[in-house]
């Protein structure tokens, strides 16, 4: 009984050195990732290479491990954060940030790789988040569909606006 | 069943509703959800927004009902009602789809997103999909000052802010122009909105349209803020805030519901000046003077040792501060000895206090809160201009001006909510308010008499009023006595001398005789005046008249800045004879320059502590910022100087509530001031949570520093829980005012009940007042008599120091009749010197028409200038025609 088991066991394993090997050569051969994959977090830029981010607090308001910080900046106008920090030692890669974001700016993007020796190396600031491009919404720019005004868009010249009232008009 | 209460049935549920709400209050108490826009609790109902429709059926029988607003249907006994009606569900979303037609696409970049009603209100009715495929109505901005930033595009046009503004706090620079699309919520031209009650648009406002502007520097979401319930430390009418704070920075200050104080409103110098706690001119840490020069920094632990040092000498007074909180005031006291503490007030000031304690406490006159004086039906108002002193006052006796009484009400079958009725059928027929003082106030819009009048005939006029009262007689030239003897609970408002004072509680004495149920309402300096005076401590003149003749003290001032207390002469001509000099405080002043050591406190909101109003309320306020480089309260440095020193055991005053009990042993008229939330859960969980539950950021926000995270703050003197954990109470202390699926300040519709009321010291009793001797008045002064102008923005110390509201300090003014000016030979705008005892100060000539003659009033309270010896002589020493004004 023994004997018999014993040489089945053996049998079955030679047949697998005809079989397809599964093992993939990482890291110098990479693994097949979907562009939906959720890996690392960036920060993107809008179609006119101004940062997306409006530091509206929604992305930190709805991480479930709490690990996003940000400080919307002092000046008037325009709103970008002062600071943005992600704690990757404590992000789970769960895209609430990505899905709860209303200016695209936060994105996961296919990387993984992001393994460090301590856990304070793992504390990414605005500096190591921001990206140059847009990500995956290429052609998104928030504050031309947004009612302020900014810059270079008076009041008035949004999308789907209409130009501003004159409260001492006399028309109806 | 209770039969006061009325019983309604709302979808097959019995509510029960106080006679006298509507339909619309009566669902809101009993927790039900329904919208609505134009309604607020203290405006009224005007029915403009149809947001609140629900379906009212005439009986058991009717199945059709009528759709009716819920906020211009009085609740009756019996109702039937429906909410959830699919003909009134289809109507409320008709009517936000309608109003949201013109709104932007603006909520992540709004200050007010997350805690906006628009969009609370929008949840509420489950409207999802934008249906209007054409523009959107768009408005340019104006600047409104350096308070509120205007964005008029997320307008809805409800009119709250106008009814606001100018119906309920009389300012007429605002306004509504244009109708329809053309609407515009503004001022005519772009500039400041003068009314000292604007910030309260910001909470009025159901959307972002009126937008706090120092906040925005500093912006986080209201989820992500610690809310701590404070007293307001810039008056001593002791309203209650809000205070919020994220990673160790104040961020803003909200209302706090109190239905006795400050209601739903707050005033600009409270909601604003706190921001001096971010001000560059905090003492950030502690000098001392030594070797190597003055100002060496020191740590806290070599301070209170130095501090120590000082009090192991045995000759050591101190000099109290009605900044500081009782508690501080109660450890010095404990800590010098009583007879070698002293009230860092002026004497004059010391005059009003003690006056204001003989009349609550000896005379046990009867006090009237803001709300007394709202709901009064004559006002009169004795010396001095309550709108710059005590604005919340104001604003409350504006309204008694401005409504009818409920009993006028009650005749012409007007429900006090209706508010376009209640207000159209006071035309005509006002409210009596009786203005007397020697110089225009800011009430005389609605003031139905003004007399202006010097101070020894205000003397006189008040004699005279309560003989006119005792023996009526036709001869009675002003009418007050007459006027005030037929109202049913007159309000008399009294401030700026301490024989007025008695003169006018003289009068709310005689009238209580008579039957009338008449209160008093006293007005005090600043925020801790009548605490700091229940400890009967000399004023500052007797402290430098003890540093003259003894042996040199080491002195120990506390939270005060004695350059504004008095003359520059007789200080420097004292402190050149005294040891040492040991300032503990929060902010820069001259005190502390000259200190040879300047301990650095913390503010009002790094500690608790506890003020007393002036009602004589004490209130409790709590530590609000939480940072590990926290300046310690005022109480446990001289506590553990105390302990260091061996004047206190080690185990003294370990805990606030020690310190209280040691007060409270000392002074029996503060013994009251136990009953203050005695109770602090050992359990942290059974303590009202300060974090709110989606509290974000938590393992990220130290992590540039440690990503290991830091264990909470604890405060052990405080009942509140310093973490997310905790109760949300549904009264007594409530840190956040939130309610499932309510995240705008109007969730405080939902606990109508939730104000702290603090506790009476001196409750008023069902006996007659007592009759108070008048001192015989003060031989003319020669010259021009100066009175003292304080002002809302500019007079008060602290509120000075944040840079919004010292944007909207006006120059300094001499304010004189145009006959008086004459005679001197001024103009508007010409530049005088003027001098007051011994101190020259330089002035704008301001004229004032209704200004009774041989009177000036002087604007106090300047950064950098010394006391005024005020009132007093004025002698007018140059004059600079050719420098602008």
């Amino acid at each position: 009984m023994f004997i018999t088991s014993a040489i089945r066991t053996m049998w079955l394993t030679f047949l697998h050195l005809f079989h397809k090997t599964e093992t993939v050569q990482y890291p110098e051969q990479k693994p097949y990732l979907a562009p939906r994959y959720r890996g690392r977090i960036v920060l993107t830029r809008d179609p006119d290479g101004e940062e997306r981010c409006v530091s509206c607090y929604l992305c930190a308001a709805v991480c479930p491990c709490d690990c996003i910080s940000l400080q919307r900046t002092a000046a008037p106008g325009q709103w970008t954060p002062e600071h943005f920090r992600i704690n990757f030692s404590r992000c789970i890669f769960c895209g609430f940030c990505e899905e709860a974001c209303p200016t695209s700016a936060i994105q996961l993007i296919p990387d993984f790789e992001m393994s460090e020796i301590s856990r304070q190396s793992l504390v990414y600031e605005k500096e190591h988040l921001l990206i140059a491009g847009t990500g995956k919404v290429p052609d998104y720019n928030f504050y031309r569909i947004a009612g302020v005004a900014t810059a270079g868009k008076p009041k008035g010249a949004g999308l789907n606006e209409s130009p501003p009232v004159d409260p001492r008009g006399l028309l109806p | 069943m209770d039969l006061n209460h009325l019983h309604l049935d709302v979808d097959r549920t019995i509510i029960t509703a106080q006679p006298g709400q509507t339909v619309l209050e009566a669902c809101l108490s009993a927790q039900l959800d329904l919208p609505y826009f134009c309604w607020h609790p203290a405006l009224g109902a005007v029915g403009a927004c149809r947001q609140c429709a629900v379906k009212l059926f005439n009986g058991p029988e009717d199945h059709t009902g009528q759709i009716v607003m819920a906020c211009m249907t009085p609740a009756t006994s019996g109702m039937r009602l429906s909410i959830t009606d699919p003909a009134t569900a289809q109507f409320r979303d008709r009517v936000i789809e309608f109003v949201l037609t013109n709104h932007p696409h603006d909520c992540p970049v709004c200050d007010v997103g997350g805690e906006c009603h628009l969009q609370d209100m929008t949840a509420l009715v489950k409207h999802t999909q934008r249906r209007y495929r054409f523009t959107k109505r768009t408005h340019l901005n104006q600047d409104l000052g350096p308070f509120i930033r205007h964005e008029m595009n997320r307008c809805i046009g409800c009119y709250r802010c106008v009814r606001f503004y100018r119906d309920y706090a009389g300012g007429d620079d605002f306004g509504v122009f244009g109708a329809n699309r053309n609407i515009y919520f503004g001022r005519a031209t772009p500039g400041t909105l003068e009314s000292e009650f604007a910030g309260n648009l910001v909470e009025v406002c159901p959307t972002g349209v009126f937008v706090d502007k120092p906040f925005a520097t500093r912006f986080r979401r209201k989820w992500d803020m610690r809310a701590t319930p404070s007293i307001c430390p810039h008056c001593a009418v002791g309203c209650n805030i809000t205070v919020q704070e994220r990673e160790g920075e104040f961020r803003r200050v909200v209302n706090r519901h109190n239905a006795a104080l400050n209601g739903y409103f707050l005033c600009d110098r409270g909601r604003f000046g706190i921001d001096f706690i971010r001000s560059p001119a905090r003492l950030r840490r502690s000098t001392q003077r030594d070797a190597q020069g003055p100002g060496t920094p020191v740590a806290i632990p070599a301070a209170t040792a130095a501090l120590a040092e000082l009090l192991r000498t045995n000759n050591v007074i101190g000099i109290g501060s009605p900044r500081a909180s009782l508690e501080a005031n109660a450890a010095l006291r404990l800590l010098v000895g009583p007879a070698h503490f002293y009230a860092g007030v002026s004497d004059h000031d010391a005059d009003i206090i003690a006056t204001a304690i003989t009349i609550l406490r000896d005379a046990a006159v009867p006090i009237a809160t803001p709300a007394d004086a709202a709901q009064s039906d004559a006002v009169l108002i004795l010396g001095e201009d309550p709108s710059d002193i005590a604005p919340i006052l104001a604003l409350s006796l504006r309204q008694s001006a401005q409504r009818p009484t409920s009993e006028a009400l009650a005749i012409r079958q007007i429900p006090a909510w209706n508010d376009s009725a209640a207000r159209r059928s006071a035309f005509g027929s006002p409210t009596p308010l009786i203005i007397a003082t020697p110089m225009s106030t800011r009430l005389d819009d609605c003031a139905t008499t003004c007399h202006r009048i010097a101070p020894a005939a205000l003397l006189t006029l008040a004699a005279a009023i309560k003989t006119q009262l005792e023996h009526p007689s036709p001869a009675d030239p002003t009418a007050i006595a007459a006027t005030l003897r037929r109202a049913s609970a007159p309000v008399i408002v009294v401030g700026g001398d301490s024989a007025l004072m008695r003169a006018a509680a003289n009068i709310v004495t005689t009238l209580r005789r008579k039957g009338i149920a008449a209160r008093l309402s006293i007005l005090l300096p600043e925020a801790n005046s009548l605490g700091l005076g229940l400890f009967g401590a000399p004023p500052l003149s007797a402290a430098l008249a003890a540093i003259q003749t003894g042996t040199a003290p080491h002195v120990i001032v506390l939270e005060n800045d004695l350059h504004r207390r008095c003359e520059t002469g007789p200080l420097e001509g004292t402190f050149h004879r005294i040891a040492s000099l040991s300032v503990l405080d929060c902010i820069e002043t001259p005190t502390t320059a000259t200190a040879d050591l300047a301990i650095a406190v913390g503010s009002f909101a790094d500690a608790d502590g506890t003020t007393v109003n002036q009602e004589g309320r004490a209130q409790r306020s709590f530590k609000a910022i939480f940072s590990t480089d926290d300046a310690p309260p005022s109480w446990h440095v001289l506590r553990n100087a105390g302990i260091a020193a061996g004047r206190l055991d080690a185990t003294a005053w370990a805990t606030h509530r020690e310190l209280i009990d040691a007060m409270a042993a000392n002074i029996p008229d503060l013994a009251a001031c136990r009953a203050l939330w005695p109770h602090t859960h050992d359990n942290i969980m059974q303590r009202p949570a300060t974090l709110p539950h989606r509290y974000s950021s938590r393992t990220a926000v130290n992590a540039a520093a440690n990503v290991r995270e830091p264990p909470p703050f604890t405060n052990p003197d405080s009942p509140l829980g310093p973490t997310m954990e905790g109760l949300m109470p549904r009264s007594g202390l409530m840190p956040h005012v939130w309610s499932p699926g309510w995240n705008s300040v109007q969730a405080n519709l939902k606990f109508p009940s939730a104000a702290e009321p603090g506790v009476m010291l001196f409750p008023t009793s069902a006996c007659i007042p007592t009759e108070l001797p008048l001192p015989h008045p003060p031989p003319p002064a020669p010259g021009i008599l100066a009175l003292p102008i304080r002002r809302v923005f500019g007079s008060d110390e602290l509120s000075n120091l944040a840079q919004a509201v010292a944007s909207r300090v006006g120059g300094p003014i001499l304010r004189v009749n145009p006959a008086d000016a004459a005679t001197h030979g001024l103009s508007a705008g010409t530049r005088v010197d003027c001098t007051i005892g011994t101190t020259t100060v330089r002035r704008a000539i301001a004229l004032d028409p209704a200004m009774a003659a041989g009177v000036a009033g002087l604007t106090i309270g300047v950064q950098g200038e010394p006391g005024l010896p005020l009132p007093g002589s004025l002698t007018i020493t140059a004059i600079h025609p050719g420098e602008p004004s």
